[in-house]
């Protein structure tokens, strides 16, 4: 053809030019960016927990990424799939999963509850973006499930376990957790600042409503997650919570705070109910989402067999995404016929 | 405030050349002036090999929809033949060998007389005549475009938006030659008998917003307005959206809610007919990219190939890997470089390795992000899943057929999926589909009305007996007997009626079910895409590559997890 021009290459030859459908360029946004993100929104309560727990709550936490990240590796050898392990969504996985168990748990327990996550609840669904649930909260409960006894075995704040020590039944808290007085229908003897801070018993990550908050502002500022669900998770909780205390007892002002700080109501809200995998992704959606996570998990709090609602409340809304998603796809555009 | 839509996303502007004053290349040695440059039927050539044409001579002339085409050198007419066009499509051009004196044609002259005396329809035709199409990258017959708007439209709109990155032709256009871009839109409002237009123009332009509002100054025929710079602010949906508050859905034209659009390069070509009588035969291009030496705004003489124009920027830095005509986002990526400038050709991009660069491994993370930036309110995330489990029945209820492919979502998407290429070939064949469906339904209407005339035949036939009623006896026994008789054959001829369609019927289905099948089969023929990207990377040599137009159209196929 019309060969009027060479080009100057190495051949003198017309470079090979590569031919791809538009767009030509690409946006900076990466998963692995955007895990990244939430790794150091996660930071801080690890921190906080090594404070007020010990190290031990550093130990578990590696041991729990640290198995996520193996058995992903492996399945995804032994699979042969596309190595995924660099999009570090399985660190957070593993962190997710840590912050969920009392710091009191022996290290086989992270273990296998990363095994859980990673290979029945993410990898046999097609890896990262095809799981129907959280893994993190799925291995939660696989655990809970499996050994009542160790995920209940609190500790005191102030504990101060060491790194690699056991922990002996003398550690164990006696008492009632503050989500297992508002149960009995009692006020927690935790004085609400405490809960705020997290100078109180409960699982690693969950203690600290205040660095959580920060973590959630921190997403926020990032762009990394919409303020519409936690806000509305924790804001209908706190609405019925306010509206309709379980008991008539309780001052409703304060039964809703403590009910707001205790427990894993904010860990859930802000970094479990916000997974993208397993949350709506139109807004309209995350709001009813959060709504749906905060009537189940107040229900569960006032009639369950269990204190704490939050895990299986985002678990049965994560089996109702593709329907929610579904019911609020938006109108196209020009589709409703707006002629001013 | 400035004005925009809801949804779309900031793309990074990349808009390096936007001090880069237009400078004129020099004429190159041979241009090659496709006859086809525009929508519409390709122009037929006016002209033979050996002829001497000038410079503006008419070229090429069309009969229905399309725009003549004219040549931008005086020379020799050295041959007609196949030219690959930037968009990768085919079309006849005619290859003249410059001869460098620029003589200009005689029939180029000024109009010489004031707009207020020029009719509607002389306005019309004289822009037929100088070949103008949009130069926004449709490249709609402008001419046409008038025609069609006519007495419909109240609102003229002059699209400066330009929210493709790296492009900044009609930024340098504004701030350059203003007064040309609002002289051709006063002669647009004159020929659409209108008394308002809009210049719209993104607020990444502030000098040629200011330049622009000191020549109209207050209260006149021509206002401007400040869009919010996001892409595709420059959609004429999006830009109406913005403009007027009306939703423009995708497959109706502007005039259809009183609006026409019309490029900022276009009136200024406009106007250049009008004060000059010089066709559309040059435009301004923005060359740019890492790979080129020196990037800039060119004035390119339409039919100049690609290359020339690189080579006029100082020519490659390094090696490049992808040279895309028109912007990143919806321009296309081209494997001939010997391809010429059309009219519709805002942008040569040169890019490295570095920036042409695909991932090839993707998976969606439901981040939501496509779904917030989606011009058109669609989800693409679902539909790339769709269209990548070939569901397109899903993908047709999820409104694939609005998508207008700008690509914002594969741009934003941080899980690296090409949504966008994963619903373009969804969506042609969504409309491949639709075209066979209804050829299938009218061979089915065919086949059952032969059916049913076939059955009136047998029933016809048959009914017979009841005239063959023995007349020789009176008797109402034997009567009702024949009756009883003439009543069982009819029946058993409606039976034979009702068995003749039925097997027809199936036949239709057996027809059907085959014609289906080899359209499956056909389908799946075209479905075979290259393996991944690379190997299309490797597959266009510009020189033995002859026929790689639709794989442009393709998505890379790297399978879903």
């Amino acid at each position: 053809m019309n060969q009027n021009t060479t080009i100057e290459g190495g051949s003198g030859l017309p470079p090979l030019l590569t031919v791809s459908p538009s767009p030509h360029i690409k946006g900076t946004d990466s998963t692995r960016g955007i895990m990244l993100d939430v790794v150091i929104a996660l930071l801080p309560p690890l921190v906080f927990a090594c404070y007020i727990f010990g190290m031990r709550a550093l130990t578990v936490t590696l041991v729990s990424v640290a198995a996520c990240l193996l058995s992903e590796g492996l399945f995804n050898l032994i699979l042969k799939r596309h190595q995924s392990i660099g999009d570090l969504s399985a660190v957070v996985t593993g962190m997710l999963l840590a912050y969920n168990l009392p710091v009191s748990v022996p290290l086989w327990m992270p273990v296998l509850g990363a095994l859980f996550a990673i290979v029945v609840v993410k990898g046999l669904f097609g890896g990262i973006g095809k799981n129907v649930v959280n893994p993190a909260l799925a291995a939660r409960v696989f655990l809970f499930m499996s050994f009542p006894d160790l995920m209940s075995r609190y500790v005191p704040p102030g504990s101060a376990i060491g790194a690699f020590e056991s922990v002996s039944d003398a550690d164990i808290l006696a008492g009632a957790t503050p989500l297992a007085q508002l149960k009995q229908g009692t006020m927690p003897d935790i004085p609400l600042m405490d809960l705020i801070i997290g100078s109180c018993p409960g699982t690693i990550g969950e203690v600290s409503s205040l660095l959580l908050i920060a973590g959630f502002i921190y997403l926020m500022v990032r762009k990394v997650i919409t303020w519409h669900i936690p806000i509305a998770y924790v804001g209908s909780v706190a609405l019925i919570c306010y509206l309709l205390p379980s008991s008539s007892a309780f001052i409703p002002h304060e039964f809703m705070l403590s009910q707001i700080f205790s427990g894993g109501l904010l860990l859930a809200a802000i970094f479990m109910a916000t997974d993208y995998v397993t949350s709506p992704i139109t807004r309209t959606g995350r709001i009813i989402f959060g709504i749906g996570c905060g009537i189940i998990t107040v229900f569960i709090r006032y009639f369950g067999g269990y204190n704490e609602g939050a895990s299986f409340a985002i678990l049965i809304m994560n089996l109702l995404v593709r329907y929610i998603d579904n019911f609020t796809k938006p109108v196209k555009f020009g589709g409703l016929k707006k002629q001013a | 405030m400035p004005l925009t839509f809801k949804g779309g996303f900031h793309v990074e502007e990349h808009k390096h050349t936007a001090k880069c004053q237009t400078v004129r290349m020099p004429a190159p040695a041979r241009v090659y002036i496709p006859l086809q440059q525009h929508i519409g039927a390709p122009a037929v050539c006016t002209v033979k090999v050996g002829d001497r044409v000038l410079r503006g001579q008419k070229l090429g002339e069309v009969n229905g929809l399309g725009a003549p085409v004219h040549s931008s050198v005086s020379g020799i007419v050295e041959k007609i033949d196949n030219v690959t066009l930037p968009n990768g499509t085919k079309s006849m051009a005619v290859i003249i060998a410059n001869d460098g004196e620029d003589a200009l044609d005689p029939s180029v002259a000024p109009l010489g007389r004031r707009l207020g005396d020029v009719p509607s329809e002389e306005i019309t035709a004289i822009i037929r005549e100088a070949g103008i199409t949009g130069m926004g990258g449709a490249s709609f017959p402008t001419h046409a475009k008038l025609s069609s708007a006519m007495g419909k439209v109240e609102t003229l709109i002059v699209n400066c938006a330009e929210c493709e990155p790296y492009i900044t032709a009609d930024h340098r256009l504004l701030l350059e030659h203003p007064a040309s871009v609002i002289n051709g839109t006063k002669i647009l409002l004159k020929a659409l008998g209108l008394r308002h237009g809009i210049i719209a123009v993104e607020d990444n332009k502030r000098g040629a917003i200011d330049k622009l509002e000191a020549l109209l100054g207050e209260g006149g025929l021509i206002s401007v307005k400040e869009l919010q710079t996001k892409y595709p602010q420059g959609d004429e949906r999006q830009l109406i959206y913005a403009l007027t508050g009306k939703e423009l859905p995708a497959g109706k034209l502007p005039s259809e809610v009183g609006c026409v659009i019309f490029n900022a390069a276009t009136t200024a070509a406009v106007f250049t007919a009008f004060a000059k009588g010089l066709p559309l035969i040059e435009r301004i291009v923005t060359v740019d990219g890492d790979c080129v030496n020196k990037p800039g705004n060119v004035i390119v003489p339409i039919g100049t190939p690609m290359i020339d124009v690189i080579n006029f920027c100082g020519g490659f830095k390094g090696e490049p890997k992808k040279i895309i005509a028109g912007g990143p986002m919806m321009g296309n990526a081209v494997w001939d470089v010997n391809a010429p400038i059309v009219k519709g050709s805002s942008a040569i991009l040169c890019f490295s390795a570095k920036l042409a660069k695909q991932s090839e491994h993707f998976a969606c993370i439901r981040c939501g992000r496509c779904v917030e930036a989606c011009p058109m309110h669609l989800m693409p995330a679902y539909l790339a899943q769709y269209a990548a489990s070939d569901n397109l029945e899903a993908c047709e209820k999820w409104d694939i057929l609005s998508c207008v492919e700008c690509g914002t979502c594969s741009y934003i998407c941080p899980g690296q999926v090409p949504i966008v290429q994963y619903i373009r070939a969804a969506k042609a064949r969504v409309n491949e589909e639709k075209k066979a469906a209804k050829a299938r339904e009218e061979e089915r209407a065919k086949l059952q009305a032969e059916a049913v005339a076939k059955a009136e035949e047998t029933a016809e036939a048959s009914p017979e007996p009841e005239k063959a009623v023995p007349a020789l006896t009176k008797e109402e026994l034997r009567a009702a007997k024949a009756a009883e008789k003439a009543r069982k054959a009819a029946e058993k001829a409606e039976a034979a009626a009702a068995k003749a369609a039925k097997l027809a019927a199936k036949e239709a289905a057996r027809a059907e079910a085959l014609s289906a099948d080899e359209e499956e089969a056909a389908l799946e023929d075209e479905a075979v895409m290259p393996e991944d990207v690379s190997t299309s990377e490797e597959a266009p040599h510009p020189v033995e590559h002859s026929e790689p137009a639709e794989e442009e159209a393709e998505a890379p196929s790297a399978d879903e997890e």
